[in-house]
C-alpha cells in the first residue's frame, strides 16, 4: 500500500499479519469488542459527567433530570450502562479465549496487563454503581464493599479506603466519583494503550506451532474486519439502549433496606459463597482464583507455542478454568435470581 | 487510478455506513451537549406526587404560577398568569378569575370575558416514577395533556 496514507489507525497496526489472524474462530474479535464498548464508555461518560453532579442532596434528582428532561439523556445513560456490561462479560470471554487457547505463553507481561484491565473493569463497574445514588446502588455498594472487609490484616482498611469512612456516605459518593472519573479513566487508558502495544510487541497474535507462516498485508481485510466487529457492538449497544430502559428506583435511603440487600450483579457470585462459608467463600476462594490466575503462566509446562484452542498438553489447566468460569457463572445464577427475602432459596418461578 | 466497479461499490457503503453512523452519533451527543437551559432544573420543577390529583380536580400552585387540572383521563398544567397584565388568576368553581380587572376563563383557560384576549397558557408536563414534573421554562398555547391512565396504574407506587 502506498505510504502517504499512513494515520494513525494504520500506524498502530502492523503492516503484515498471519492469515490465521483474520480467522473468526481465531480470536472472535473480542478485543475489539471491548475496545469498542471503552469508546462508547469514554463518550457517554464524558456527556453524563456534563450534567451529574456528585452531592447527596442532588445525585438523585440529577439522574432524575437527565433521563426525563433531557433529549436522548436516557439513551446515553442506556447505553454507558450497557456498554459497561458488555465489556464485563465481552472482557469475561476475551480472558478465557486467551486462556483457552494458551495463547499468555511466551507473553506473561501482557497476561498481567489483561488481569489488571480485567480488574479495573471491576472496579469501573463498581464505582459508577454508587453514582445515581438510589436504594439499589446505596446497598449494593453496601453489601459490596462490607464482602471487602473479610480480607484479614487489609480488609477494613481497603473498605475504609473506599468508603472514606466507615460507612456509606457523602464521603463515599464523592470517592467514587472521583476514582470513576479521573483515576479510572486514566488507567484505562494507559493500560489499554500497555496492553494492545504488546500485542504487536510479541508480534501479533499468537500462532500455533506448524501453523502456515505466510503473511497478507494488514490494509484492506483486517481492517475491514475490525470495522465489521466494532459496528456489529455499536449496533447491538444502540440496540440494548433503545429497548431495555435501565431501572431507576426510590432514592437512597439509609434507614430502610432492601431484603435481600444484594451485591452488583457480578459481585452477588461471592456474595453467595460468603453466605455459605466467609473465610472458604470470602476469602479463600476469590484469593486462588486470583493467585491461579497471576500464576499459571509460571505453572503451564506445557510444550509449544499458544494459539490453538484446546490443546490436549494443557487440559488440566483448561478444565480448571472452566470449572472456575462455569462455578462463578452458576454462583452468580443463584445468588441473582434464586435468592429472595431473608436470602432464603427458592425457585423465581 | 483505476478502480474496479466491486472495489468502487464495496468502498462506498463502507463510507456510508461509517459517514451514517457519525452522524446518528454526532446528532445524538450534539443535542445532549447543547441542551444545558433546556435540561437546566430551575426549568423543570416538581410539583408533587402524581396520585395526588383526582379526576376532575384543579390545584393551584402558586408559588410557581400554574395549576394542575386532572380530567378524567388526562392532566395538564395551565399557567395562572392572566393574560391581560400579568396578575395571579384565582381557582374559581367554573374556571379562573382575575382579582386585578376582572378578567373570567373557563375551566381550560378559555376566555369567558376581558379585558384579558388571549386564553391562559399551558405548560409541557412529564410524569416519571410517580412524581409530576412540569416545564415552566416556556409556555405553549395548546394544552398539553398527558394521559392519566399511566399514573393510574402507578398509583400507590410511590
Amino acid at each position: 500500500m502506498s505510504t502517504r496514507k499512513r494515520n494513525f489507525l494504520v500506524h498502530i497496526h502492523p503492516p503484515m499479519i498471519r492469515e490465521r489472524t483474520l480467522t473468526p474462530t481465531a480470536t472472535f474479535g473480542l478485543g475489539i469488542v471491548c475496545l469498542t464498548c471503552l469508546a462508547v464508555l469514554f463518550l457517554t461518560g464524558l456527556t453524563l459527567l456534563l450534567y451529574y453532579v456528585p452531592e447527596q442532596a442532588v445525585a438523585y434528582d440529577r439522574i432524575l433530570h437527565i433521563i426525563t428532561t433531557l433529549r436522548f439523556g436516557r439513551l446515553v445513560r442506556n447505553l454507558h450502562f450497557h456498554a459497561a456490561n458488555a465489556l464485563l462479560i465481552a472482557g469475561a470471554f476475551h480472558t478465557m479465549r486467551v486462556f483457552l487457547t494458551g495463547s499468555y505463553k511466551g507473553r506473561v507481561l501482557n497476561w498481567f496487563y489483561g488481569v489488571a484491565l480485567w480488574h479495573l473493569i471491576l472496579l469501573s463497574i463498581f464505582t459508577g454503581y454508587l453514582l445515581p445514588w438510589d436504594q439499589r446502588s446505596y446497598w449494593a455498594i453496601k453489601v459490596g464493599s462490607s464482602l471487602a472487609a473479610y480480607y484479614p490484616v487489609v480488609g477494613s482498611s481497603v473498605r475504609q479506603f473506599l468508603l472514606g469512612g466507615s460507612e456509606v456516605g457523602p464521603e463515599t459518593l464523592l470517592r467514587c466519583f472521583a476514582w470513576h472519573v479521573a483515576a479510572v479513566p486514566g488507567l484505562w487508558l494507559v493500560l489499554t494503550s500497555l496492553h494492545l502495544w504488546r500485542v504487536r510487541k510479541d508480534g501479533g497474535l499468537a500462532a500455533p506451532d506448524g501453523s502456515s507462516e505466510a503473511r497478507i498485508p494488514a490494509s484492506p481485510l483486517l481492517f475491514r474486519a475490525e470495522l465489521m466487529v466494532a459496528f456489529s457492538t455499536l449496533a447491538i449497544l444502540l440496540a440494548l439502549a433503545l429497548f431495555i430502559d435501565i431501572p431507576i428506583v426510590g432514592r437512597a435511603d439509609p434507614l430502610r433496606p432492601p431484603n435481600p440487600a444484594k451485591a452488583p450483579w457480578f459481585f452477588v457470585g461471592i456474595q453467595e459463597m460468603v453466605s455459605h462459608s466467609a473465610v472458604i467463600g470470602g476469602l479463600l476462594v476469590p484469593g486462588l482464583i486470583a493467585l491461579f490466575l497471576l500464576l499459571c503462566p509460571f505453572v503451564d509446562r506445557s510444550q509449544g507455542s499458544g494459539g490453538r484452542w484446546f490443546a490436549r498438553q494443557r487440559l488440566s489447566l483448561n478444565l480448571v478454568f472452566i470449572l472456575i468460569g462455569v462455578s462463578q457463572v452458576v454462583f452468580i445464577i443463584i445468588g441473582q435470581f434464586f435468592r429472595t427475602t431473608n436470602w432464603a432459596l427458592t425457585a423465581p418461578w | 487510478m483505476d478502480v474496479s466497479r466491486r472495489d468502487f461499490l464495496l468502498k462506498g457503503s463502507i463510507t456510508i455506513g461509517v459517514a451514517a453512523v457519525a452522524g446518528v452519533f454526532s446528532w445524538i451527543f450534539g443535542s445532549v451537549w447543547t441542551a444545558p437551559l433546556r435540561f437546566s432544573s430551575a426549568g423543570w420543577v416538581q410539583v408533587s406526587p402524581v396520585d395526588r390529583f383526582l379526576p376532575g380536580t384543579v390545584t393551584p400552585f402558586p408559588e410557581y404560577k400554574l395549576a394542575i387540572i386532572r380530567t378524567v383521563s388526562q392532566i395538564g398544567a395551565i399557567s395562572m398568569e392572566c393574560t391581560h397584565l400579568g396578575c395571579l388568576v384565582n381557582v374559581v368553581d367554573r374556571g379562573f378569575f382575575c382579582p386585578c380587572h376582572s378578567s373570567n376563563f373557563g375551566p381550560c383557560g378559555e376566555v369567558y370575558s376581558g379585558p384579558a384576549d388571549k386564553p391562559l397558557p399551558w405548560y409541557e408536563v412529564a410524569e416519571q416514577e410517580g412524581r409530576l414534573w412540569v416545564y415552566v421554562g416556556e409556555k405553549v398555547a395548546k394544552p398539553q395533556w398527558l394521559d392519566a391512565s399511566s399514573v393510574d396504574n402507578n398509583r400507590g407506587r410511590v
